[in-house]
């Protein structure tokens, strides 16, 4: 489509059902209580000129350009500062108005550059469009203003690698100041100076950009109306001149945007304001790291090989596919059906991973298909069945305004789901409470403006305890909502666990020996929770990524329905995705025990609609998880694998293990964008498309089903799914699409939650959350509202089990590990983008007590050794740290945390406990003897041959 | 004893512990029904192995549950 801007209606929507009518210019109009005149007039088509407004900030009233006359009001009010009145009289264009708005921006041109038709804002410049709207034809004034022209003018801050400040063009309107504060909720940048000598500043005097408190969500770059702040893409590549509406391929959120292209080149990505998840916000990775898509890594050429030490050999897709399924079949044939399976992505399409499970159950014939939730979220999925009936989130992002309380437990948002995060500090600054349970002290447990009440900072490893002492505390202090809990749950379940978490082995007190957190503020976190209003949980893999992480999901989940927040806005219990399709791919059918819509395998009525669908008998037993495919690998019964868009070799548990599995099979095949570290122990090498090239739907954590579209053509010349089908039908099953939309429609006709989806209505409805049914035609922003999945409730009795994971004399300290806001994930997208400015590599976290104790300084090199193996890695003095817990990212290959972490995992699901592992740590000089190994396979398993000439 | 029975010794007495706060009449059926929902036939048939050779390092309650999930598959 042509370039397409969201309308700007230059004040917030105000969210009420009170309506106020009043005439402007004649018009009669209907808005809602509290909103401006300038809303009121630019939703009925009547736009005022304005320049220090727009509607994703509160008016400010400093430019007067807005003016309007009202009838039996005296003077010309500012709009974007005045409220609707019923009855009211406007007129928004008199010769009176003109004058002034003409006046008024004279004034600002004569302080401002006029190069215009070498400016990067040519042609998307709000100043240059008022200037324009207003009749200005003459500066009496001059043009020689004090500070912006030839040498007076400041010098511009290019620090960014992703926008341009540029202080001549300020006109000091604030946006950019008031989108920091009110949008993303870090309060960097600040107006300095008076008079003619004010400019926006990030931070202090001598920050720059770059070294300021600025998170480069892009904001402020957005709400600038000049050329201030400009992306560095369109300042190099010049205006946009088409809009592709599409979703961000990085966490979770699932944000929406506007791809503004030139051609098949993306010049910027635009958060829209239409997108359900983040209306019109974005974090620093969706908003400028989509570089990867085009970076010179990229391989667009299917690739084979015989043994993982011979060079790859470009070759063309029928090659490459059918050396995968000769090999594939010839492995079935002398070892069994049950010697291949495969993993699906949760950064692919809805469609792409449901062909991939469906090529692995149909054309496989056997089940063994996993995906990457299985190390992140896979005890959400079982303890929010197992409790709720459904395994999902139960609210929408927009719920968090309803909140009073707020419990993060586990998760690290301003970092890991930045755009939530900000609209969680927009309720936080509104009033609401916190409570935060975290080993480390994250940002939000004190930022600017925001305070959390109670920071519980328990051991790693202590979640169980904590949450049964927090239910402790509401059950003996009577604060049970009895009535919520006698209509919609089991009562037989609760009357067990209220007698269980009652006993005083489950008190703060008691249960403190494990938690480590100080009794009086786990009883005054569980009354805030029980008694303030709504209370929501929101968590992160803080709480799945342990040997009990799916009885912690559980226990919040038995808090949730004890205090009766659960089942309406505000309230929840709400689990922040890691990848952006991690909802998705479960949905789709990826374990091993679940076809798409989460039915066993073993329920012949299911399976039976699926046979009769595909054609083909299907095993009615559940397959292979993946680290039960690794121990198959070693064992030799597990011979062949397919990889959609996973590096499994960086991001799972016990490297060595994982590596050691890679290496035995007999044919890996790894479909994905880059030769990532899995790659090295493939066989096949099957080039990938990245979201830009992408035709289908993402489901973000809300459980919102969003429009992927293509904003280019496939640099490798085939859909993902596409590709797949074509490896089912080598494999002799004939799997055959003509569109993504096709793929859509099996889903809806199989998946009893997705009924009502189609590439139709999506396009034309935007989004819509599971479940889409009869029952519920437009979809599900809150669950369970009249009564459970299940029916009823169910409470589980959540014993607290340690973890077998212990400190000793030999590995004293216990690793956590998490993520940081520039990186993503295994870092094979961010590493290939500026954001590695920010993180050039992962380093080890450390109190400064057990810092000392070893006698290390800041940015020394330190040797970091488990049980399982050690890594070498710079070390960072942190007073976010507890005593006796240390931290690391795993965003780069060569940091190798994973050598580190254990085989243990959580007792349901095999989600690998990354959370805790006993270490100890030594001042060192030299890689780990596993780092010079991994440098040596990079030398030894990438090598390429050269392609052919045409 | 193998790795691989080691690891599902492990994973077994993790599901145990899990249901021991469950009466017994509860919990040994819940642990055979998680080990037919999320078990592959072939990780049964080595464990109904290793319950053949006297079980060892199964916790009391892992045991009854994987013993009634052999059963039952048996009868099956």
């Amino acid at each position: 489509m042509a370039l397409q801007k969201n309308p700007d209606f230059g004040t917030p929507k105000r969210e009420t059902e009170t309506l106020v009518t009043l005439e402007i210019d004649g018009q009669v109009v209907t808005v809602p209580e509290g909103s401006s005149v300038m809303r009121a007039a630019a939703e009925a088509g009547q736009s005022v000129p304005k320049l220090c407004a727009t509607d994703t900030v509160e008016p400010w009233g400093s430019c007067r350009m807005c003016l309007v006359e009202i009838e039996g009001v005296r003077g010309t009010p500012a709009s974007c500062t005045t409220p609707v009145r019923d009855g009211m009289k406007v007129r928004t264009q008199t010769e009176r108005l003109e004058r002034i708005r003409r006046g008024v921006m004279e004034l600002y041109i004569s302080d401002h550059p006029l190069d215009c038709l070498t400016c990067g804002a040519n042609g998307d410049c709000e100043l240059q469009d008022t200037a324009g709207e207003v009749g200005l034809r003459d500066v009496r004034y001059g043009y020689d203003g004090d500070r912006h022209f030839g040498d007076k003018a400041e010098a511009k801050d290019t620090s960014n690698p992703y926008f341009t400040f540029e202080p001549a063009k300020c006109i000091v309107c604030s946006r950019c100041v008031r989108a920091c504060e009110e949008v993303q909720g870090t309060f960097a940048l600040t107006i300095q100076g008076r008079g003619f000598q004010s400019k926006v500043s990030p931070g202090m005097k001598a920050d720059d950009f770059f070294g300021s408190e600025c998170v480069s969500c892009g904001a402020c770059v957005q709400a600038c109306p000049t050329a201030t702040l400009t992306e560095n893409s369109v300042l190099e590549h010049g205006t946009p001149t088409r809009t592709v509406k599409t979703t961000c391929a990085y966490c979770g959120v699932g944000c929406s945007f506007n791809a503004e292209m030139q051609g098949d080149k993306v010049v910027r990505m635009v958060p829209d304001t239409e997108g359900g998840a983040n209306e019109g916000h974005s974090c620093v990775k969706g908003r400028f790291a989509w570089g990867y898509a085009t970076h010179k890594d990229r391989v667009t050429t299917p690739m084979i090989r015989e043994k993982i030490t011979d060079p790859w050999q470009p070759v063309d897709w029928d090659t490459a596919i059918d050396f995968a399924a000769n090999r594939f079949k010839a492995i079935q044939a002398k070892y069994g059906k049950g010697a291949i399976g495969g993993i699906t992505s949760s950064r692919c399409t809805n469609e792409e991973v449901y062909v991939v499970q469906k090529m692995i159950r149909a054309a496989f014939g056997n089940n063994n298909v996993d995906t990457c939730a299985r190390v992140c979220h896979s005890p959400t999925g079982y303890g929010l069945k197992t409790t709720f009936g459904t395994s999902a989130g139960t609210q929408n992002f927009k719920s968090v305004e309803q909140a009073d309380v707020i419990l993060v437990i586990g998760a690290n948002p301003t970092d890991g789901h930045p755009v939530f995060a900000s609209r969680m500090k927009k309720r936080l600054r509104e009033g609401a409470k916190l409570i935060v349970a975290d080993p480390r002290r994250i940002d939000l447990v004190r930022s600017p403006h925001i305070q959390a009440m109670h920071h519980l900072q328990l051991r790693p490893g202590g979640n169980v305890a904590l949450l049964n002492s927090l239910a402790h505390v509401v059950v003996t202090e009577g604060l049970v909502d009895e009535a919520f809990v006698k209509e919609r749950c089991e009562d037989k379940d609760f009357e067990r666990w209220r007698a269980f978490v009652a006993e005083d082995r489950n008190s703060p007190e008691a249960l403190a020996q494990y938690t480590g957190v100080d009794p009086q503020e786990v009883r005054g976190a569980a009354r805030l929770y029980a008694t303030g209003g709504n209370a929501a949980i929101f968590y992160g893999l803080g709480v799945t990524e342990h040997s009990q992480g799916s009885t912690t999901v559980m226990a919040m989940a038995n808090l949730a329905m004890a205090t009766g927040n659960i089942g309406r806005e505000g309230v929840g219990v709400n689990p922040l995705r890691g990848q952006n399709n991690v909802q998705g791919s479960c949905d789709m059918g990826s374990f091993p025990h679940e076809f798409p819509g989460y039915r066993h395998v073993s329920d012949d009525a299911v399976r039976g609609a699926f046979e009769a669908d595909w054609g083909v008998p299907l095993s009615s037993d559940p397959g292979l998880r993946i680290p039960n495919m690794f121990a198959a690998a070693v064992d030799g019964s597990y011979r062949g694998m397919f990889v959609q868009g996973e590096d499994i070799a960086q991001s799972d548990p016990n490297t060595r293990h994982v590596q050691e599995a890679l290496e035995s099979l007999e044919c890996l095949v790894v479909q994905d964008l880059f030769l990532n570290e899995t790659a090295a122990y493939a066989h096949v090498f099957l080039p990938g498309t990245s979201f830009l090239e992408k035709d289908g739907t993402f489901t973000n954590a809300e459980r919102r089903i969003n429009r992927v579209r293509p904003a280019m053509a496939e640099q490798n010349g085939m859909a993902e799914w596409e590709v797949v089908c074509r490896v089912a039908r080598a494999m002799g099953y004939d799997m055959h699409y003509n569109s993504a939309a096709e793929i859509m429609d099996e889903i809806a006709r199989l998946t009893p939650t997705f009924a009502g989806v189609s590439f139709d209505r999506l396009d034309n409805e935007g989004s819509l959350q599971w479940p889409v049914n009869d029952a519920a035609p437009n979809g599900t922003p809150t669950m369970h509202m009249n009564g459970f999945v299940r029916g009823k409730g169910r409470f589980m009795l959540t014993e607290y089990v340690p973890t077998e994971e212990r400190t000793s004399r030999s590995f004293p300290l216990i690793l956590t590990t998490g993520r940081i806001l520039s990186q993503y994930n295994v870092g094979a997208q961010t590493r290939r983008t500026e954001n590695s400015r920010w993180h050039e590599m992962d380093e080890l976290e450390m109190h400064p007590f057990d810092a000392e104790e070893r006698g290390l300084a800041d940015g020394e090199l330190i040797s970091i050794q488990s049980r399982m193996g050690a890594v070498t890695l710079p070390v960072k003095i942190s007073e976010r740290m507890p005593q006796g817990v240390v931290y690391t990212t795993f965003h780069h290959p060569v940091s190798g945390a994973n050598v580190i972490t254990t085989e243990f995992s959580d007792w349901a699901t095999n989600c690998p406990e990354y959370k805790v592992t006993a270490v100890q740590v030594a001042r060192s000089n030299q890689p780990s003897d596993w780092q010079q190994e991994l440098a040596d396979i990079h030398e030894t398993h990438y090598q390429r041959m050269a392609e052919p000439a045409e | 004893m193998s790795d691989n029975i080691k690891d599902l010794v492990r994973m077994a007495n993790q599901v145990a512990d899990f249901f021991q706060a469950y009466p017994e009449e509860e919990a040994v059926p819940d642990i055979a029904q998680h080990i037919r929902d999320f078990w592959t036939a072939a990780m049964r048939r080595e464990m109904a192995a290793h319950l053949a050779a006297g079980g060892a390092g199964l916790k009391p309650l892992a045991l009854a549950g994987l013993q009634l999930a052999d059963k039952d598959s048996k009868a099956a």
